[in-house]
């Protein structure tokens, strides 16, 4: 995959976090490539009527079908292992000051206030998009300090990136000398139809996470 | 928390008196040309550190307020405690490194989780819950600030 224009990441990604769900729609990503959305922008379908705090979507999105690494070192099936749990799927790196941690402590502290019955009902995955750095051990590290049964993903970045674009996520490989990305969005998927029906932005308060997340684990649709 | 936010204030207050001197001495003329415009005058507030997941990477947060007459900027940052200090700003799915962060005459800025932040970087010792960490903000005007940034939980959000 080339180096994209960090201008025309940032449309797709605002695109994506605004509802809208670039290649997982049929457009292939093309939005990124050409450096302008507009031709494939698809207005978002969302519901503000939902009894949830993050954008519930109409259209829906399965997990990505992908195996990668865990933390121990072994293959995890993503799609395969989280079946049948609420799931909360989130693109990002270890070294990263400012979002990344900010995003996973909010994510925690949600989690954290659900009985244990629910937590168990519960998994959050996240996957690197720095793998060379994030190491399954530095992985492991980094999500101990917000909940131990945090699971941490990484592998080969061209597979990372497919399955980030599988779900409307931009992705590119770091490059030396620049900041590696991460997702603009937490995706949400239900126990039910193990599909994604919600999606929480960067800057969602621990507070709507906590309220979120019974529903979830319920598989209540909007 | 507060006590280390008052000392940063209090600091701030007397390098930015210390700034008026300066600023009289290097611009005389154009201060008499210009009139009597005050100086900018400084202060940084609720200073914290979320305690970081790894202490190879933190970031620190502040409010600034600038209660002068002159418009001002923080414009550098570094840290006897950490390896580097930088300037940053988060966008939608990564961030930059940003020059300076204005702080206008009888005006503000916030660094906060989400935008404008410092990014710490190698911080030694690694930062525990309730200890403090320099930081040294220096402003284009009123010179160099000290204040005591306060560990605070992963989580910690401040006061708004």
């Amino acid at each position: 995959m080339t180096h994209l224009p960090r201008r025309s990441l940032l449309l797709g990604a605002a695109a994506t976090a605004t509802g809208l769900l670039l290649s997982a729609c049929g457009s292939s990503g093309s939005a990124n490539s050409t450096g302008s959305t507009d031709s494939s922008v698809v207005q978002p379908s969302v519901q503000n009527n939902s009894p949830y705090k993050g954008v519930y979507l109409n259209r829906t999105f399965p997990k990505p079908d992908v195996t990668l690494t865990d933390t121990t070192g072994k293959p995890y099936e993503l799609a395969q292992r989280t079946a049948g749990k609420a799931t909360l799927l989130y693109f990002g790196y270890t070294r990263c000051p400012d979002v990344c941690p900010t995003t996973m402590g909010d994510i925690a502290v949600a989690v954290s206030k659900l009985p244990k019955a629910q937590q168990q009902q519960l998994q959050v995955v996240f996957v690197t998009t720095d793998p060379a750095r994030d190491t399954p051990a530095q992985l492991r590290t980094w999500l101990a300090a917000f909940n131990t049964d945090f699971v941490g993903l990484t592998g080969d970045i061209t597979t990372i990136i497919a399955a980030a674009k599988s779900v409307g996520v931009a992705v590119e490989a770091p490059v030396q000398g620049q900041e590696p990305v991460h997702g603009a969005q937490v995706l949400a998927y239900l126990p039910s139809d193990n599909k994604a029906h919600v999606l929480y932005t960067s800057g969602t308060s621990s507070a709507d996470f906590a309220h979120d997340l019974p529903l979830l684990i319920k598989g209540v649709t909007g | 928390m507060r006590r280390a936010a008052l000392a940063g204030a209090l600091g701030a207050v007397l390098l930015g008196a210390a700034g008026v001197a300066g600023c009289g001495a290097g611009h005389g003329t154009a201060a008499g040309a210009a009139g009597t415009t005050a100086p900018p005058l400084i202060a940084v507030t609720g200073a914290y550190i979320p305690l970081p997941a790894s202490p190879d990477m933190a970031a620190a947060y502040f409010a600034l307020a600038n209660t002068g007459g002159s418009d001002d900027a923080l414009v550098g940052v570094s840290s006897p405690n950490a390896q580097s200090a930088e300037l940053n700003e988060s966008t939608a799915t990564s961030m930059d490194a940003i020059s300076e962060v204005a702080v206008p005459a009888h005006g503000s800025a916030l660094l906060a989780r989400g935008g404008k932040h410092i990014m710490l970087m190698g911080l030694k010792p690694a930062p525990a819950v309730g200890q403090t960490v320099d930081l040294r903000l220096t402003f284009r005007k009123s010179g160099t600030i000290t204040v005591h940034a306060t560990v605070e939980p992963l989580t910690y959000q401040p006061p708004r």
